[in-house]
């Protein structure tokens, strides 16, 4: 594959757009975008009749999903073509989130396997509110369900650990 | 130790201490394992136990998932997969692990080995989806229902055409679905019979008639030692505490 694949982590989806739009404009015009829940994944769940509350480790299977349907029909596809792909999230945002709910480095890093090592990573921090009220990206979404389900953490909670796991990934 | 694995061991890990079952039904399609497992939970319904059934695929928020997806042909191995695992996982937290906590007996008409079989005839790597379904879920017998691939196309194909996935066109690319379906077949019951010996499974000769099969299924529960839980039974029991609140 001789395109280029950039990607763009972090824990607010308004951050993350941010970012990717800055890339676009300063450097990458023409890049494709891929961006969370191309498969729709994540909106049909939000749609479901059934109420049960899906664990993190459910919502990282069909993370893994959706990325696997993102790498199927946009981002190899684009890099193929010689192409630079901006992937926002990709799997650092995953790994951090699967990590501030106590699930394991090494089921995670088995987990997304599959997808191909970036080209160039960049971790994007927020220094404002953890969570934006009019965007939803995943660590949104799956914080939110795991605040109804897990013991010992809040929505806030799981936010802010995964902030730190994404800063603790940045400093290695 | 933390402290929801030594709430599972307290429950789980002491010999003789009452506990659930777990009994899962595997095989190719076509191989009479849903007729067996009705036969076998009614007989165990009239022997007193509480008996749970769990199906393979079976969700209800992830199935719908599954379900569009397939009709649209639209799924890759890896998205098949992991999807699948998905919906396990879901029903593990939800039906089997709150039925096993509460001393229920589970029948799965399928487990993951229908996962490990079906994806590593896709060609997927087994050590990598078998890591999906951690942590792992031992049942305490596998009944493994055994025919020939010209068996299972056969009875499929007598009464209805596979579906696109179940003929495994995805991967064969064969035009005619009963075509495809008998090459896929003869994979999956491959990786099977490779499992069966991996895993310990009995295996049921499911070219007898459904009453031979029956009573030796009987024959062998009854014959079937409790023994106390493996630590993958445990880590799976700390896990679900945690992760969903489950003796909630």
């Amino acid at each position: 594959m001789s395109g280029r694949l950039i990607a763009i982590d972090g824990t607010v989806s308004a951050a993350l757009h941010a970012a990717a739009r800055a890339l676009r404009a300063d450097g990458y015009k023409g890049a494709r975008l891929s961006e969370w829940d191309a498969s729709r994944i994540f909106a049909e769940l939000a749609e479901a009749d059934d109420q049960s509350v899906p664990s993190a480790r459910v919502l990282l299977l069909l993370y893994a999903t959706d990325l696997a349907y993102r790498l199927k029909t946009e981002i190899r596809p684009a890099l193929e073509d010689g192409r630079t792909v901006i992937a926002t999230p990709y799997v650092r945002t995953a790994l951090a989130f699967g990590r501030a709910a106590g699930l394991r480095g090494v089921w995670l890093h088995n987990l997304f396997s599959f997808a191909p090592p970036a080209h160039e990573s960049h971790s994007i921090t927020h220094e404002g509110p953890l969570a934006a009220p009019h965007h939803t990206g995943f660590v949104e979404t799956a914080s939110r369900f795991v605040g109804q389900a897990q013991r010992g953490l809040s929505h806030d909670r799981i936010l802010q650990r995964t902030a730190t796991f994404m800063k603790k990934m940045r400093q290695r | 130790m933390s402290t929801a694995r030594q709430r599972a061991l307290a429950r789980f890990g002491v010999p003789g201490q009452r506990r659930g079952r777990l009994i899962a039904f595997e095989g190719p399609d076509g191989s009479g394992k849903t007729t067996q497992r009705k036969l076998f939970k009614k007989w165990l319904e009239t022997e007193g136990y509480d008996v749970v059934t769990t199906k393979w695929n079976s969700s209800d928020l992830i199935k719908p998932i599954i379900k569009s997806r397939k009709a649209a042909k639209s799924l890759g191995p890896e998205e098949f997969s992991l999807l699948h695992a998905a919906d396990f996982r879901h029903r593990a937290e939800q039906v089997i692990l709150p039925a096993l906590w509460s001393g229920k007996l589970v029948i799965a008409d399928r487990f993951l080995f229908t996962g490990l079989a079906r994806d590593v005839a896709r060609g997927l790597d087994l050590d990598w989806v078998l890591r999906l379904y951690q942590p792992l879920i031992w049942p305490d017998i596998v009944f493994y229902f055994s025919v020939t691939p010209a068996t299972s196309k056969q009875r499929v194909t007598a009464t209805r055409t596979p579906g696109f996935y179940e003929a495994g066109q995805d991967v064969t690319a064969h035009a005619d679905p009963v075509e495809s379906y008998k090459q896929f077949i003869e994979r999956i019951i491959r990786e099977y019979e490779s499992l069966a010996l991996i895993f310990n499974f009995i295996t049921i000769n499911a070219e007898q008639s459904i009453g031979d099969q029956h009573l030796a299924i009987r024959q062998l529960f009854r014959e079937s030692e409790v023994r106390p839980w493996s630590h993958w039974n445990v880590d799976a029991f700390a896990d679900w505490l945690v992760s969903t609140r489950g003796d909630r």
